[in-house]
């Protein structure tokens, strides 16, 4: 069984049986090629397929490790973070519901930011990833004013947001995000398979919260970064 | 002035900087009283009149009235001591750790860490020459006393491109030195002697290029 | 003459005036290039940021880290870390590390000394006053991981010192206690294969550990259904399906009242009661004065509420669990938290779900670690200064001790020497200024240390430790369901400070200046070869993958504890017999369970993203309290218009001990008797500078020192404020 194989059935069997982790990637340790590479487990996604991130907030705890692994690999300034959170309460005691979803850049299909960019500097990756050429870019914010998320943020004249961490998933490993991530909240995987195993989890979801959905299946003709929320969090303006 | 006492006073004044930056000991108070800095300093002038000495380091200074040897250590403990300095006289601390592109660090482009690229590339010099470095500076190769030095011996080789080298890239952060002290209210001693430094510097820094610049032409 | 003299520059090198060096040499663009090239290694090491020791990869280039990665070969990270992991590495290069031995000079004034000097008077000055004062004058704290334990606790033991503390009085010595003296330890909370988890306290999401936050996410995406009782919203309801808030200090009363239900309308598991419990008739007569109505009033949760919960848990037996907790709400928080514990532990008898799938485990297999063949120090049978163990002070308490009862016998000039590590009682026991006043008092304080903390200014010596990722330790093994892992420090970069120290180092240094060499016969390596001897794996294998992990055999469902009788025994003959209750019943809070109108109480808990006090000087954790202003106390926004108080407002705390302002958030996610400080903020220490951009409010300052009866522990949330716009 390919490697390649392998990983792609986790993704399912995970969503589908809830397999330990652990046990998958104990699996994935035990074959020879680990131990050559100082026994760092290599992932081997596809590179050529429409990939995408799955960020179930239903299993998020804000706890901010996604963060801090992304500014480390993308050697951001402390200052600044790809990823935020937005968060609201609705109600009030002790009927109160705290609501918050992940902000960072949504890798929309019809990216208008990269249509608006007046040195080309936006642009659409093979994998569905929108991503920015840093010595191109200019710092004009026209990004910023027309991302229908507000996500662009302006930094000593560069714009800064996520590109899905490019260096990794174009050599078949997933972002810093996914991998540090121990809420089980972030999967990364081709687009196909992350989208059936969202729709399974919406529907245990809906058991328990009727208004859980799937963000970002029609959205700018399809997020690349796509939610599972609990409740409507589009309509809390938390996205 | 002849080439040969040019290079000879510059060499000095560089260890004459070190020496002041260093833990104050009885034999080198002992010829600020005598004033020994005074008389480089004057025949340095000879060479380039634009930088005055600054008033607190003048011999008269340093006597039982008013800066006595105990006061003059107990003043270098606070502002310059290896273990808490009130500012580090350490060229990484000033500069981004590292110019690599590939350094994932949070602190990668950040300042005011220890043993960044220019650490690194002093190390590299001293192992090129066989030059060790005492255990307490392992943590601070590119540690301002021991550059002043180091300058002192490229300026004996006489390679003028070398010295400017070394002062273009390794002693190009006296500025951000100087504020770092203003902004921590350094005593004026050592205050000043950071601006007279840096000052000497800069001199230095100008000399050196049009001299390279007029052998060329 | 002196003045033109080269001081450390000399040799050849000078007399030719550094000819040699090439002007390609001097070249740094074309040095930094080229350094560029170098291959980045991966290294391993264990992180250091919490006591979860994660595994994790130090990617490492040119000698200096680049990044960390999980390890996925280790029980605790299982290739996974959190905030506080990828921002560690800070501390490697910090400026403002401890570079050499420090000996204090005057009020916070040190002065740098060599290690002879240090180890030769620490050990004059040890010996003076163990000959004069005996062995009782002197203790040692830390926070036990394995290399403090096995190289610290040998030291003492040699030199016949007995009162050894960790911090866990200001944590979970009162959950242990009650749970020794009910199951006989403390077990596994299965959370992944759960069906029904009621978390009293213990925040998941929050007070993280990486491998329960993993098994606790995977609970709930299976669909298991989460119930969090806390005074505030707490990150683990973040995903629960439920918040029940709740009095501070009243859990106890919601525990006694579930368990009342669940035997009144017999829902529970007779045959385990029967099978593999003492005492249940004894208890279940006590239960007809809990009410979930009694429990109602106490708690400010209503009857109904409690009745269905008691229900819905008990379907769900043997399936489901009431947390064991850490510090949570029963760990060292309350005068009942010691009953709080044992009556968490009735109820999940009640549930027979001891060593059932989703419930909790005690048959965790761990790999097995073996031992050193050499010269032991007898245990000393010396009493504890602390009271532990001691008839009429706390015959009952753990060995974990009592540190805030050592700074009182400091105080009282008792207690002369205590020697700290990776420990700052100083900072996290209530009241800054007792503390302060015992530690100040001793004859001989040493503080093994990176950063100058709390308790290392007051010290009389510092001994600098390297850090995590400079040193090699002693090998540490983790059990697990069915795997298990050994994993082990090592050096992944050159150390940066060459003056510092691994622990082992020292205390062998200290060793032999105190003449008790023999029990140090040995070397870290000689000690790690033999831990990993019966599992037929080399030190150098593992020093190179820094963790493996292993199969283990599946835990069994037999049921058998570790108490005296092997069962679970409700009545405690110990409790009785030094006059506390035999089975728990109810007890208020020492400062009562209401407050009046214009009062709190004040609760505190970790965020996912700082640990402790030793956090807030990580500039990128830093950054995260800054974007979300979270250095807040939490204030009930119907309480705060009532007082007139708004979202961002500085309030003012009057607490018996002290009067403290702090900014405040207004929100409906706490309970409103409640103000909730997140913990980790109000560094004392001046040579923190990032932890003072961010200072904060730390409930210690509030809280006054007390004593637990029965654990001795801190009761870190005894204390009612009065809160006023400042």
């Amino acid at each position: 069984m390919s490697k390649q194989v392998d990983r792609r059935n986790f993704i399912k069997y995970s969503a589908l049986a809830g397999v330990s982790a652990f046990a998958t990637l104990a699996t994935a340790c035990n074959d020879g090629e680990a131990e050559e590479t100082g026994s760092e487990v290599q992932d081997d996604f596809p590179v050529d397929e429409k990939m995408g991130i799955l960020m179930d907030n239903s299993l998020c705890v804000e706890c901010q490790a996604c963060r801090v692994a992304c500014q480390n690999e993308n050697e951001l300034p402390v200052e600044q973070a790809l990823i935020s959170f937005k968060s609201k309460e609705v109600g009030s005691y002790p009927d109160v519901k705290y609501h918050f979803s992940r902000h960072s850049c949504m890798h929309c299909e019809d990216a208008v930011c990269k249509d608006g960019c007046p040195v080309d500097a936006l642009s659409k990756t093979e994998q569905g990833f929108t991503t920015l050429d840093f010595e191109s870019c200019i710092g004009c914010g026209m990004c910023e004013q027309s991302c229908p998320y507000g996500v662009p943020s302006i930094f000593e004249e560069k714009m800064y947001k996520c590109d899905a961490c490019q260096h990794l998933v174009t050599v078949g490993e997933s972002p810093a995000c996914v991998s540090t991530c121990a809420a089980n909240a972030i999967k990364y995987g081709t687009y196909d398979d992350l989208v059936k195993a969202a729709q399974q989890r919406v529907e245990t979801l809906q058991e328990r919260y009727p208004e859980a959905s799937l963000y970002g299946l029609e959205e700018q003709d399809g997020l690349s970064l796509l939610l599972i929320l609990k409740t409507e969090a589009s309509k809390l303006e938390l996205i | 002035m002849k080439n040969k006492d040019l290079k000879n006073i510059r060499e000095q004044v560089y260890i004459l900087f070190s020496n002041l930056l260093q833990k104050p000991n009885k034999n080198i108070y002992d010829e600020l009283k005598l004033g020994r800095h005074m008389e480089i300093w004057e025949q340095y002038r000879k060479i380039s009149n634009t930088i005055p000495m600054p008033k607190i380091w003048n011999s008269k200074k340093f006597s039982e009235k008013f800066i006595t040897l105990e006061r003059w250590k107990k003043l270098w403990k606070k502002s310059l001591n290896f273990d808490n300095p009130r500012i580090y006289l350490i060229e990484s601390v000033y500069k981004p750790w590292t110019t690599d592109e590939s350094c994932e660090m949070p602190f990668a482009k950040e300042k005011g860490h220890l043993l960044g690229d220019w650490a690194h590339h002093m190390k590299y010099l001293y192992e090129e020459l066989g030059i060790e470095v005492p255990v307490n500076f392992a943590h601070c190769p590119d540690h301002l006393v021991l550059q002043l030095e180091f300058m002192s011996v490229l300026v004996k080789g006489g390679d003028l491109e070398k010295q400017y080298s070394f002062i273009s890239t390794h002693l190009d952060w006296l500025e951000c030195l100087v504020e770092a002290a203003k902004k921590k209210g350094l005593t004026k001693l050592y205050y000043d002697l950071l601006i007279w430094i840096k000052k000497y510097i800069d001199t230095e820094e100008d000399f050196l290029e049009n001299s390279i610049l007029d052998k060329a032409t | 003459m002196s003045i033109t003299r080269r001081s450390f520059i000399k040799g050849s090198a000078v007399a030719a005036g550094a000819l040699g060096l090439s002007l390609t040499g001097l070249d740094f663009k074309g040095w930094a290039a080229k350094a560029q090239e170098s291959e980045v290694k991966v290294k391993p090491s264990l992180c250091n940021t919490c006591s979860s020791h994660c595994g994790m990869w130090i990617h490492v280039k040119n000698d200096r880290p680049w990044k960390v990665t999980g390890h996925e070969d280790n029980m605790r990270s299982q290739g996974k870390l959190c905030a506080r992991a990828h921002a560690g590495l800070y501390w490697i290069y910090d400026s403002d590390r401890i570079k050499q031995p420090l000996k204090r000079v005057g009020e916070e004034e040190f002065e740098s000394i060599s290690w002879e000097q240090a180890i030769s008077e620490i050990a004059e000055k040890l010996n003076d006053i163990l000959e004069e004062s005996g062995p009782e004058a002197a203790a040692y704290g830390h926070n036990p991981r394995e290399t403090g334990v096995f190289y610290g606790n040998r030291l003492m033991h040699a030199l016949g010192i007995s009162t050894v503390c960790t911090h866990n009085a200001s944590c979970n010595t009162a959950r242990t206690l009650g749970f020794n003296h009910t199951m006989g330890g403390v077990p596994h909370a299965d959370l992944s294969n759960s069906n029904y988890v009621v978390l009293i306290g213990r925040n998941l999401g929050g007070g993280i550990r990486t491998s329960e936050l993993i098994e606790f996410t995977e609970g709930v995406k299976e669909g298991a259904k989460v119930v969090c009782v806390d005074p505030r919203q707490n990150d683990s309801a973040k995903i629960a399906d439920e918040w029940i808030p709740i009095r501070p200090g009243t859990d106890l009363a919601l525990v006694l009242a579930m368990c009342q239900v669940i035997v009144e309308e017999d829902l529970y598991d007779k045959e385990f009661i029967d099978n593999y419990t003492l005492d249940f008739d004894k208890f279940a007569e006590t239960l007809p004065q809990y009410t979930p109505e009694w429990a109602a009033e106490i708690t400010d949760i209503e009857a109904d509420k409690i009745r269905s919960l008691a229900r819905e848990l008990a379907e769900n037996k043997p399936n489901c669990l009431v947390h064991p907790s850490w510090k949570g709400a029963f760990g060292s928080n309350y005068e009942n938290s010691t009953e709080t514990a044992r009556a968490v532990a009735y109820i999940n008898a009640l549930l027979g779900n001891v060593n059932q799938p989703g419930g909790l485990f005690f048959s965790y297999n761990s790999p097995e670690i073996g031992s050193l063949d050499t010269l032991d120090p007898e245990e000393p049978q010396t009493p504890r200064t602390d009271g532990v163990g001691v008839e009429g002070e706390f015959p009952l308490a753990t060995s974990h001790g009592l540190p805030h009862v050592i700074a009182e016998k400091a105080a009282e000039g008792i207690v002369k020497s205590i020697f700290i590590r990776h420990h700052n009682p100083v900072r996290n026991f209530p009241d800054y200024e007792h503390m302060v006043a015992g530690y100040k008092n001793l004859d001989l304080l040493v503080v093994f240390e990176t950063h100058m903390s709390e308790t290392a200014i007051l010290a009389d010596y510092i001994l600098p430790e390297c850090s995590f990722a400079e040193r090699e330790e002693v090998v540490e093994a983790r059990g697990g369901a069915d795997r298990g892992s050994v994993s082990i420090r090592t050096e992944a970069v050159p150390k940066v400070h060459p003056e510092t120290k691994s622990f082992d180092e020292i205390i062998v240094l200290l060793a032999e200046e105190l003449g008790i060499e023999e029990y140090f016969d040995f070397t870290l390596d000689e000690v790690n070869k033999a831990r990993l001897e019966p599992l037929d794996i080399s030190l150098a294998e593992l020093k190179e993958k820094g963790s493996i992990s292993m199969e283990l055999p599946e835990p069994s469902n037999e049921v058998e504890f570790s108490t005296d009788s092997g069962k679970f025994e409700f009545y405690s003959e110990d409790f009785a017999r030094y006059g506390f209750s035999g089975i728990a019943g109810w007890k208020e809070p020492a400062v009562g369970y209401k407050t009046a109108n214009n009062e709190f109480k004040v609760i505190h808990g970790k965020q996912a993203y700082h640990s402790q006090t030793v956090s807030a000087n990580i500039p990128q954790l830093a950054q995260i309290t800054k974007d979300y202003d979270s250095n807040r106390i939490w204030m009930n926004r119907a309480k705060a218009e009532e007082l007139g108080i708004n979202d961002g407002d500085k309030i003012k705390l009057t607490s018996p001990i002290a009067t403290k302002e702090v900014k405040v958030k207004v929100t409906e996610r706490v309970h409103p008797d409640t103000l909730y400080m997140p913990a980790g903020y109000g560094n004392k220490t001046p040579y923190y500078e990032t932890a003072q951009k961010i200072d904060s409010l730390n409930p210690n300052d509030l809280t006054p020192y007390q004593t637990e009866s029965i654990a001795g522990h801190a009761m870190m949330q005894e204390v009612i404020v009065k809160a006023e716009k400042a």
